[in-house]
């Protein structure tokens, strides 16, 4: 099974943007001079299995989600109902885990996706694997790959 | 273009990204269904006419697959064409797909020309211009 680095998460993640809304990102400066971006107040975690188990949790701010919601259907944030935010943010990190555990299983992916879930709060993401604070459009995205034991027959 | 698609995704807003490359592709605003689940997309395929199915895998109630199964399994609408629009790379369930004679699968990410491709190549659609 391969390895996934954190410049592998920070390009899918660049590229599911890219490829489904034109959203441009880029890895958060750590330049002290640059404005800080927003917190992030919305979360989501969607959890894969096969051979090893995991989740990938997606933090993210406000106007993230909502440009995001906007991006996908092509309309202003101001025009879109309350639910698209949660709902974009859902279904972006149901693209940005499936490019992850693509990536993780190879040509012959063993690995199946569950049902993408929102939370109020940032679930435990202490120990990642890999994770990354992408600054899109001067608003905050943040993706966590969290690793389970692997099962006795991998 | 007088065919009839069925967007099955269980995202509203994904279902509306893509009704409308759809629309962009040259089906008509009215000929596009929705359903959030492939329970709910066998009891569109009862009332009308379907020419193309767009499905979505990874969906609570009845997944992508079970739909499928169905659908193939019932004599009156076994040919209707199907293209998995997923983000699906678990290759034993696209091999089971594969048997069930659905070939044609867009994986997400995707940029809307890539679907637009698949109408036109499937439906015959206007190619998107723009």
């Amino acid at each position: 099974m391969r390895e996934l680095t954190v410049d592998a998460v920070i390009r899918l993640t660049c590229s599911a943007l890219e490829r489904t809304c034109f959203m441009m990102a880029q890895p958060s400066s750590s330049d002290d001079s640059s404005p800080p971006l927003p917190k992030a107040t919305k979360f989501v975690t969607i959890a894969y299995s096969g051979p090893e188990s995991g989740t990938v949790v997606l933090a993210s701010s406000e106007g993230f989600a909502r440009s995001l919601a906007a991006s996908l259907v092509g309309e202003s944030p101001d025009s879109l109902d309350p639910s698209a935010a949660d709902d974009a943010l859902r279904e972006l990190s149901n693209i940005v885990a499936g490019s992850l555990i693509s990536e993780l299983g190879g040509a012959r992916c063993p690995f199946a996706l569950g049902l993408p879930a929102s939370h109020s709060t940032l679930p435990p993401v202490t120990g990642a694997a890999a994770a990354a604070v992408l600054d899109a459009e001067s608003e905050r995205l943040e993706v966590y790959w969290l690793r389970a034991a692997r099962s006795l027959a991998a | 273009m007088n065919c009839n698609v069925l967007i099955v995704d269980d995202s509203p807003i994904l279902r509306s990204a893509i009704a409308k490359v759809a629309r962009l592709a040259g089906v008509p605003e009215e000929r596009i269904f929705f359903a959030g689940d492939g329970a709910k997309a066998l009891e569109v395929l009862e009332k009308q006419w379907i020419d193309l199915v767009l499905l979505d895998l990874n969906m609570p109630v009845m997944d992508g697959e079970e739909f499928a199964r169905r659908l193939r399994a019932n004599a009156a609408l076994a040919d209707t064409k199907v293209v998995i629009v997923s983000t699906e790379s678990n290759q034993d369930r696209l091999d089971r797909l594969r048997a069930l004679g659905i070939s044609e699968a867009l994986r997400k990410p995707f940029q809307p020309e890539d679907l637009c491709q698949i109408l036109v190549k499937l439906l015959g659609a206007n190619p998107c211009a723009n």
